[in-house]
């Protein structure tokens, strides 16, 4: 059985009140729906509350899945950013990465290759920050799941022409301002 | 393929040829092999998608969070579907009776005369009754 058949026993499972299938679930899951609430929402703290609520939605609606129609994760990360955004409109916070300054050297050997690792990772975070929010759904959704295109455009309800359109700006931007420094 | 599709492909679909529609990826390999500018685009579109795949992994979730969702369960999920908890909804509806139930109360008290209104002023009332020719006033015992 495929991914989708084992998640869709499972979420049957789920909805006889079977808490070992919703461990299952969890561990399935947790990770990407985690990845994709942390680059929407900038901010650890929203992205665990976000995820706990994406998780209890699974449980309290697990009944109402009906299998076939669509599939899970792409129902599930739907849910997460129909939560973010949500979560976005009522706090807006924003967060912002540490100057390097504050940042304490490293006195190991593999210090430097760790250092240019780190700020590596962070301007790409910064880059994807100041993505416009839809654009910063889109590449999440592209690179932190691994989605494609269809299940990506049907998890942010618009059409894969939209989600397309949203790529290229922002694969544009990004790559104007990630691939000029390199 | 023209160079202008080829790019619009990388930028639509990403630099993994596999995910790109069948009959075009067999045009883009045909137009790779003959153009170096469009090995070159490959590869920057590559250079990107692996910078952010790198840098947008997913990290894994902290023991913390998973012992938090793991006792998220309390109620059997058709129970939990069914009551939702005290939401807006119960809330307003709350709200509503309260206001309803204290409505009904002033207007009890307040025809059987358990509690006097509000009396104007006499300045008040001898204005009303300048302009309108009629007395705001109850009469003094």
């Amino acid at each position: 059985m495929g991914e989708d058949g084992d998640d869709d026993r499972l979420v049957a499972r789920i909805a006889d009140g079977d808490r070992r299938a919703f461990a299952e679930v969890m561990e399935r899951h947790l990770d990407r729906v985690l990845g994709l609430a942390r680059r929407v929402l900038q901010s650890e703290a929203d992205a665990e509350e976000v995820t706990q609520e994406v998780f209890l939605t699974v449980w309290q609606k697990a009944e109402a899945w009906r299998p076939g129609r669509a599939r899970f994760s792409t129902w599930l990360y739907r849910v997460t950013l129909n939560r973010c955004l949500n979560r976005k409109s009522r706090v807006q916070q924003r967060y912002l990465p540490l100057a390097p300054e504050f940042d304490p050297p490293d006195p190991a050997p593999a210090a430097e290759a760790r250092l240019l690792a780190r700020e590596r990772q962070s301007r790409v975070e910064a880059a994807i920050a100041d993505l416009p929010v839809k654009q910063r759904m889109a590449v999440s959704l592209t690179y932190v799941t691994g989605v494609g295109n269809a299940e990506a455009a049907a998890a942010m309800e618009i059409s894969v022409k939209a989600l397309e359109a949203l790529l290229v700006r922002a694969r544009r931007s990004l790559r104007q301002r990630l691939l000029a420094e390199e | 393929m023209t160079p202008d599709r080829f790019e619009e492909l990388l930028e639509t679909k990403g630099a993994d040829l596999a995910t790109w529609p069948k009959d075009e990826r067999r045009a883009a390999e045909r137009l790779l092999a003959d153009s170096a500018e469009a090995r070159a685009a490959l590869a920057q579109a590559r250079t990107l998608d692996d910078l952010l795949a790198g840098a947008l992994a997913p990290e894994a979730a902290g023991p913390e969070l998973r012992d938090a969702i793991l006792a998220l369960p309390v109620a059997h999920p058709r129970e939990a579907a069914r009551r939702p908890g005290f939401g807006f909804r119960a809330f307003w509806q709350a709200g509503l009776g309260m206001a309803l139930a204290a409505g009904l109360a002033g207007f009890a008290l307040g025809i059987t005369g358990l509690v006097e209104g509000p009396r104007p002023p006499p300045e008040e009332a001898d204005i009303a009754g300048l302009v309108y020719g009629i007395s705001v006033q109850e009469p003094r015992p």
